[in-house]
C-alpha cells in the first residue's frame, strides 16, 4: 500500500483574496490592494480559532491560539488549546510540535504537510499564489466585509476543496475568516481576531526548538 | 587455365523438367512452411534459457504479467484536471466495447481491497507480532486511542496525516509496519487506465485486433488527443507484429534494389538478375522449410537474417554468372573448379554458421540452422539451376571490367607494398591507442538497445516514472511449499542492507495456524460499541471493522475469507502442482538486484526478474560463447582448408588473412566509435567463415594462375567485390529495422566484411607472393 498525500487544500485557502476574476465587484483591483498592503507589512499578529468538522464525528475539533509573522520568512502559530503545541516556519524548515510528542521538522517546500503553511506565508508576504484556475470566483459585500467565494469548477481534480470562502475586512483589508469545505464533506474554519500590523515582535519567538 | 575466346563450345541443352518439378515442389512446401511456422516475438526466447535471470524474467512474464491488459498512460504535460476529464470520457466508451471485460484506473483495486489486504498481511505475521496486533485491539487501548483522536486532530496537526487518521484511527497499521503505517488513498487523477480484454490475447492477430479496437475507440472518444500512450504486453506484441511486417518488406525491398543496382553497376545488365533472384528466393524457401521442419518456430529477430542469407547466397550466383560471362565458360575444367570452389566455400561458411548452433543463445541456433541450410541451398541452385539458364545463351561481361581489373592489377604490382605497409601501420596505431587491450571495443550496456521509438516502450517508461514501485528489485521465489517460499524471501531480505518487509503478502500456513488460536472472538461487536461511544460514525470505523471482520472469518476457518483478494494475489503468487511461486519485491534495489552475499543458499530458488542481472549474466555467457565457438570455428576452418588445399603455406596464409581482417575490423570499430555488444560479439565467428570464403577463392586463383595479379583480378576481382557488396547489403539490411540490437549487429558485420574483402583482395595476394617460391613463367 502506498500513501499519496491528499491535495493540500489549505494551499487554496487564500485564493479568494488573490482571485483574478471576480464578477460582482472589481476583484482584480481589490486583490492588488490586498497584496500591496501585505507587501508593506513587516510584522503581523492575530488570535485565531481553528475549527475542524468531520463527517461521522459528533463533536467539532476546536483549537485556538495566536499567530505571529515577521517578514520575510518567519511564521509561528502558538496554540493555547491544546496547550504547548506550535507550528513554526523558519525559511524552508517547518517545525511541528504536538503535545506530549517530540517536535518534528519537515521541508516547507516539496512536502504535502508544508504546502498549506507555505501558502499562508506567501499571502502574508504579499506574493500571489499559483492559481491553478480550478475554481470559479465571486465577490460579495456583506456588512463591513467582503466575502470571496471560490467554488470548485468541473475542471478541477476531484480531491480539491469543494468551496472556499474568505472574509476580508472592508476598511483594513485584514483577513477575518477562512472557511473551507473539504473533499470528504468536512469543513475547516480559521477565524482571526485582534489583528495587529507592523507592531514589534521579538525575533526570539521564532527560534527553532531543539530536536531529539 | 589459359584464356580462350570461345563462345559456348559444345554446350548441351539442359534438361528442364526435373528443375521445374523441384522448383514447383519447393515453392509449394515453402508456402506451407510460411503459413504454418510459429512466429515468436519474445526477446527472452532468444536468450539462454538456463540463465537465472532469463528464467526469472520469463517466468514472471508468463505467470504474473497480465497478457490481457492494455494500459493507457497519460502524457506528463497533462494536468490532473485534464487527466480526470480524459479518463471520465474514455472509461464508458471503452467499457462498451464487446471484447472489454473491465476498465479500471490505476491503483483502484488496491484502495477497494485495502482492509482485506491489511488483514491478509496480519494473518501471515509471525505469531509474536500478531499478538501485538491483538493487543492493540484490546478494550483499553481501543478506548484510549479513540478518546485521544480529537486531540490528535487539534492544534499543530500535520494535515498530510488526516487521511491516515480517518483510515486507521486505531493506528493498527503500525503493528503491521513497525516503521510507520501508511494509508492507501485514491490518487487525485491517476496517470493510467487499464483496459482488460474479456479473453486471452495470445496470437499476433488477437493482440493487434484488441489494440486496434481500443485505439479506434480512443480516437473516436477524444479526437485529436495526442496525450496518450498505449502500453502493456498486447501493445508490445501488436506493435512488434506491425513493425515486423514493415521491417521485413523494407529490408527485402532495399536488399533486392541495392543488390540489383550493384549488379547493374558491374555488368550493365539486369536480365540475368531475374535468374539470380529466383535462385535466392528458392534458397530462402528451402531455409524456411528447413526451419519449419527443424525448429517449428522462428523468432522475429532471426527472421531479419533472411536478408543476410539473400546477401551471402548471391555470392555464388554472381560467381557463376561471371564465369558464364567470361571467356572461360567453354572450358569444362574451369567450371568444375569453380563449382568445387563454390561448394567448398558454401560448406565452410555453413560450417561456421553451424558452429553457432552450439551457442547458448537459442536465437543464434535458429539463425545458424536458417542460414546454413539456406547457404547450401543457394549453392545448389547456383550450380544446378543457373548453368542451365546460361549455358545455351551465355551473357557477356562489359569490356570495362577487364580494363578496370588490369588497372587494379597494375596498381597492385607497382604500389601494393605501400598499401600493405599502410594497413599494418593503421593496425599498429590502433593497437597502440588501445593499449593492446580490445576491451574498449565492447560495451556491456544493454540499455542502448532499448526500442526508444516504440510507443509501448515509451508508455511503459512513463508508467514506471509515476510508480514508486518502479525502483523495486523483483524476484521469483520457488519452493515446494509456501512456508519455504516465505522463509527464503525473508532470508533474502536480510541480505540487503535495508531489508524491507516486502515478503508480507506471501502466505505462511504455519503462522496462520498459530495466529488462528490467538484471535479474540469478540473484537467486532466490541469495536462497534467503542466507536459509537466515542461519537465516531462509520466514516471512521468502516475500514477497521472490515479489517477485523475479515480476520474473524479467517479465524473461524471460512474458506472464502480472502476470496476478494484472489485476483490481486494471483498477480503475486501461484501454485502449479508441487511448485509454489511468489513474486518478491524489494523497494529501491532495482539497480542492485544481487546482494553481496549472492542469491544462492536458501531453501527455495531465487530467480531475479531483472534486466540488470540479465545484462551481467548475458555478458559472461557471450564472452564464454565467443571463446568457445571462435575456437571451434577456427579448428573447423583449419581442418577444411588443410583437407582442400593440402599445403601448410596456404593454410597459414588463410589464417594470416583472417587475423589481418580481424585486426582491421578492430581498427574500424575504434575509429568509427562503434562498440560490440553481447549480440554482435557473436558476429566474430560469422566473420571467420566469410573471410575464409574470400581467402580461399583468392588463394585458389593465385595458385592456378601462378601468382599472376592480372589473371587474379580479371578472373575473380569483380565477382568478389560484387559478392562483398551483396553481403554488405544483406547484412546491412537489418540496420533499417526498428531493433537496435539488429542494427548494431548489421553495422559490425558490414565493417567486418569491408575489412575481410580488403585484406583478401588486396593484402593477401601480396602476402601470398611474398611467401611463394619463384616459379618459372610466373609474372612478378
Amino acid at each position: 500500500m502506498t500513501f499519496r498525500p491528499r491535495r493540500s487544500w489549505l494551499f487554496l485557502l487564500l485564493l479568494g483574496v488573490l482571485a483574478p476574476n471576480c464578477p460582482a465587484l472589481d476583484a482584480a483591483a481589490l486583490r492588488q490592494q490586498v497584496l500591496e498592503r501585505q507587501r508593506q507589512t513587516r510584522s503581523w499578529s492575530a488570535d485565531f480559532t481553528q475549527t475542524l468538522v468531520m463527517p461521522g464525528m459528533r463533536q467539532p475539533v476546536v483549537s485556538a491560539g495566536s499567530a505571529a509573522y515577521l517578514a520575510p520568512d518567519l511564521l509561528r502559530l502558538d496554540f493555547r488549546q491544546p496547550a504547548g503545541e506550535f507550528v513554526l516556519i523558519v525559511a524552508d524548515h517547518l517545525y511541528l510540535q504536538k503535545a506530549g510528542a517530540a517536535a518534528e521538522v519537515k521541508a516547507l517546500t516539496g512536502d504535502g504537510g508544508g504546502r498549506p503553511f507555505q501558502a499562508l506565508l506567501g499571502f502574508l508576504r504579499g506574493q500571489p499564489a499559483a492559481d491553478d484556475g480550478a475554481f470559479d470566483a465571486a465577490v460579495t459585500s456583506e456588512g463591513d466585509d467582503y466575502w470571496f467565494t471560490l467554488t470548485r469548477s468541473p475542471e478541477a481534480a476531484a480531491p480539491s476543496p469543494r468551496l472556499i470562502r474568505n472574509r476580508i475586512a472592508r476598511t483594513t483589508l485584514d483577513i477575518r475568516e477562512i472557511f473551507v469545505e473539504l473533499p470528504n464533506g468536512g469543513t475547516l474554519t480559521y477565524r482571526f481576531d485582534r489583528v495587529t500590523r507592523n507592531q514589534p515582535i521579538a525575533a526570539e519567538r521564532f527560534r527553532p526548538p531543539q530536536l531529539r | 587455365m589459359h584464356r580462350q575466346s570461345v563462345a559456348n563450345v559444345g554446350a548441351a541443352a539442359p534438361l528442364w523438367w526435373p528443375r521445374l518439378a523441384v522448383m514447383a515442389l519447393l515453392m509449394a512446401a515453402a508456402g506451407w512452411a510460411a503459413h504454418s511456422i510459429r512466429l515468436e516475438t519474445e526477446l527472452l526466447a532468444l536468450l539462454p534459457q538456463d540463465l537465472p535471470s532469463v528464467r526469472g524474467l520469463d517466468g514472471f512474464s508468463r505467470q504474473f504479467a497480465s497478457d490481457r491488459e492494455l494500459i493507457l498512460v497519460a502524457d506528463d504535460a497533462l494536468p490532473a484536471a485534464r487527466r480526470a476529464e480524459l479518463w471520465a470520457r474514455l472509461r464508458p466508451a471503452l467499457a462498451a466495447l464487446e471484447d472489454v471485460q473491465g476498465v479500471q484506473e490505476a491503483g483502484a483495486y488496491w484502495l477497494q481491497l485495502a482492509p482485506q489486504l491489511a488483514a491478509w498481511i496480519a494473518w501471515n505475521l509471525p505469531p509474536e507480532r500478531f499478538a501485538d496486533l491483538t493487543g492493540a485491539l484490546a478494550a483499553q487501548p481501543v478506548q484510549g486511542k479513540l478518546r485521544r483522536l480529537p486531540q490528535e486532530l487539534a492544534g499543530a496537526f500535520d494535515w498530510e496525516r488526516l487521511p491516515l487518521r480517518q483510515f486507521d484511527p486505531l493506528d493498527l497499521l503500525a503493528a503491521l509496519h513497525p516503521g510507520g503505517g501508511v494509508a492507501p488513498s485514491a490518487p487525485e487523477a491517476p496517470w493510467s487506465l487499464t483496459v482488460t480484454s474479456a479473453r486471452p490475447l495470445i496470437t499476433f492477430q488477437e493482440c493487434a485486433d484488441f489494440y486496434d479496437a481500443v485505439a479506434r475507440t480512443i480516437a473516436a472518444a477524444v479526437p485529436g488527443d495526442s496525450h496518450l500512450l498505449i502500453t502493456g504486453r498486447p501493445a508490445f506484441t501488436a506493435e512488434i507484429s506491425a513493425q515486423m511486417r514493415h521491417d521485413m518488406i523494407l529490408m527485402v525491398a532495399v536488399a533486392v534494389t541495392l543488390a540489383s543496382l550493384a549488379f547493374w553497376g558491374f555488368y550493365r545488365s539486369l536480365k540475368p538478375l531475374g535468374w539470380i533472384l529466383l535462385a535466392q528466393f528458392l534458397a530462402l524457401g528451402a531455409a524456411l522449410l528447413g526451419a519449419r521442419l527443424g525448429v517449428g518456430a522462428l523468432n522475429v529477430i532471426s527472421m531479419g537474417f533472411g536478408c543476410i542469407l539473400l546477401g551471402i547466397g548471391m555470392d555464388y550466383s554472381i560467381l557463376v554468372y561471371h564465369h558464364f560471362a567470361s571467356p572461360y565458360r567453354a572450358a569444362p575444367p574451369a567450371w568444375r573448379r569453380l563449382r568445387r570452389g563454390i561448394w567448398f566455400s558454401a560448406t565452410t561458411t555453413a560450417a561456421a554458421f553451424l558452429v553457432l548452433a552450439f551457442a547458448s543463445l537459442p536465437g543464434l541456433r535458429q539463425l545458424a540452422l536458417l542460414v546454413a541450410g539456406g547457404l547450401l541451398a543457394a549453392a545448389a541452385f547456383a550450380t544446378w539451376l543457373l548453368p542451365a539458364a546460361w549455358t545455351t545463351r551465355p551473357p557477356q561481361a562489359p569490356p570495362y571490367l577487364e580494363r578496370a581489373s588490369a588497372a587494379v592489377a597494375g596498381a597492385m604490382e607497382g604500389h601494393g607494398r605501400w598499401l600493405l605497409a599502410l594497413s599494418l601501420a593503421a593496425v599498429a596505431a590502433t593497437g597502440w591507442r588501445l593499449g593492446w587491450d580490445p576491451a574498449p571495443l565492447y560495451s556491456a550496456d544493454l540499455s542502448r538497445f532499448q526500442p526508444s521509438a516504440s510507443q509501448a516502450y515509451r508508455g511503459e517508461r512513463k508508467l514506471a516514472a509515476h510508480d514508486p514501485s518502479a525502483s523495486d528489485a523483483i524476484y521469483l521465489v520457488e519452493a515446494a511449499d509456501w512456508d519455504a517460499v516465505r522463509s527464503a524471501a525473508e532470508e533474502l531480505l536480510g541480505r540487503f542492507p535495508a531489508g524491507a518487509a516486502a515478503a508480507e503478502l506471501i502466505p505462511a500456513p504455519a503462522r496462520q495456524q498459530a495466529n488462528r488460536a490467538q484471535w479474540p472472538q469478540d473484537v467486532v461487536p466490541r469495536l462497534r460499541a467503542a466507536f459509537a461511544e466515542a461519537g465516531l460514525g462509520e466514516e471512521w470505523s468502516r475500514t477497521t471493522l472490515a479489517f477485523c471482520q475479515t480476520l474473524d472469518r479467517a479465524a473461524t476457518g471460512a474458506g472464502d475469507a480472502f476470496a476478494a483478494l484472489a485476483p490481486v494475489l494471483a498477480r503475486l503468487q501461484r501454485q502449479d502442482g508441487a511448485v509454489h511461486r511468489a513474486v518478491l519485491r524489494i523497494p529501491g534495489m532495482a539497480a542492485n538486484p544481487v546482494p553481496p552475499a549472492g542469491l544462492g543458499g536458501t531453501a527455495a530458488e531465487l530467480l531475479p526478474v531483472s534486466w540488470v542481472a540479465l545484462q551481467d549474466e548475458l555478458n559472461a555467457s557471450s564472452r564464454s560463447d565467443v571463446q568457445r565457438l571462435a575456437g571451434a570455428a577456427l579448428a573447423a576452418i583449419v581442418l577444411l582448408c588443410a583437407a582442400a588445399q593440402r599445403s601448410l603455406r596456404l593454410v597459414l596464409l588463410n589464417l594470416a588473412a583472417l587475423a589481418l581482417a580481424l585486426l582491421l575490423l578492430a581498427a574500424l570499430l575504434y575509429w568509427t566509435g562503434i562498440r560490440l555488444s553481447a549480440f554482435s560479439l557473436l558476429a566474430l565467428p560469422l566473420l571467420l567463415g566469410l573471410s575464409i570464403d574470400y581467402s580461399l577463392h583468392v588463394l585458389m586463383a593465385l595458385e592456378h594462375d601462378r601468382g599472376d595479379f592480372h589473371q587474379l583480378y580479371s578472373h575473380i576481382g569483380a565477382p568478389i567485390l560484387l559478392t562483398a557488396l551483396a553481403s554488405c547489403i544483406g547484412f546491412g539490411a537489418p540496420m533499417l529495422t526498428s531493433q537496435p540490437a539488429l542494427q548494431n549487429f548489421g553495422l559490425v558485420m558490414d565493417l567486418g566484411i569491408v575489412a575481410a574483402v580488403f585484406v583478401c583482395l588486396f593484402l593477401l595476394p601480396l602476402l601470398a607472393r611474398a611467401s611463394a617460391r619463384p616459379q618459372p613463367g610466373s609474372r612478378r
